[in-house]
């Protein structure tokens, strides 16, 4: 049996954590690491593979699938973000609220800082759920605004 | 089927089911393609040594798979994936995996076409893993 009194310590020790900002992690990305991305999701749209395609759609050239932006979060998550040193010992990603601002090219240079954003506690069917979220924010060399990712995690 | 322009989208209309099949050999190759080598994606033994019955996949991985549904119907090249909030239900497993969804809004405002979906993605069983609103830009 858990013990609440001790999860609320853990609540509370978390709640000092509200906006403590991480980052940024800078990574380059190349037409390489695009590729390898899309083939490990099953993509065979040739929007990630073909410059030649590329080139004729209104990207110009190619661009990384939709969810890619997840690959700059990682260095920054769980460790750096994400406490799991509570009395619930079951971590799971729970949910992704995210947008999408313009697509990742080859050659880019992304810096993402991420800021922890929040704790609470819910109950579950068969106990407490403790949620903690993160506001991963991912930008450009030219500063532009790739991504703003919202990543929660439940500890059970 | 790809649709080629926002007229041939309707309210209701279902986005064609994607189904695919994942191991935990796909599960490693995410690992590596996304750079997140998180040990409940591939370490067996410390999963059942923390109360689960074995690996699972990233909860990306379910979504990129609910995202490329979207795609084949919608495609990138002419729609762009604005915004979403995928919640994960059930953890991804090693087995099948279905995505699908539905039209659930169109509008236009002046240059601005956007198509509101309701998507999900299931296991070999039938339950859902995973749901998520979305929104699409058409150019």
């Amino acid at each position: 049996m858990t013990d609440t009194s001790d999860i609320d310590f853990h609540v509370a020790r978390l709640r000092k954590k509200i906006g403590h900002v991480s980052g940024p992690d800078v990574q380059h990305v190349d037409a390489g690491a695009i590729a390898k991305f899309a083939r490990a999701i099953g993509e065979t749209n040739p929007l990630y593979f073909d410059e030649a395609y590329a080139k004729t759609t209104r990207f110009g050239g190619i661009v990384a699938p939709p969810t890619f932006a997840s690959r700059f979060i990682t260095p920054l998550l769980p460790g750096e973000m994400f406490d799991f040193d509570v009395p619930l010992r079951r971590a799971l990603h729970s949910d992704d609220i995210g947008e999408n601002d313009i697509p990742v090219r080859p050659g880019d240079i992304i810096s993402t800082t991420a800021r922890y954003a929040d704790v609470f506690l819910k109950q579950g069917r068969n106990g407490p759920l403790l949620f903690q979220a993160a506001d991963l924010t991912c930008v450009n060399q030219n500063g532009h605004r790739v991504a703003l990712i919202r990543m929660l995690s439940v500890n059970y | 089927m790809k649709i080629a322009s926002f007229n041939q989208l309707s309210v209701g209309q279902s986005i064609p089911e994607l189904l695919t099949e994942l191991d935990t050999l796909a599960f490693v190759k995410y690992c590596g393609a996304s750079d997140d080598y998180g040990q409940q994606h591939w370490d067996h033994l410390w999963m059942v040594d923390h109360g689960f019955q074995g690996v699972v996949g990233h909860g990306w991985l379910t979504f990129a798979y609910m995202c490329q549904a979207v795609t084949n119907f919608v495609p990138l090249e002419i729609a762009d994936i604005k915004s979403y909030a995928v919640r994960y239900h059930k953890p991804l497993l090693p087995g099948a995996l279905r995505c699908g969804g539905e039209i659930v809004e169109l509008s236009i405002d002046g240059p601005h076409k956007q198509a509101k979906l309701s998507l999900w993605a299931k296991d070999g069983e039938g339950r859902v893993i995973a749901t998520s609103p979305m929104t699409l830009e058409l150019v």
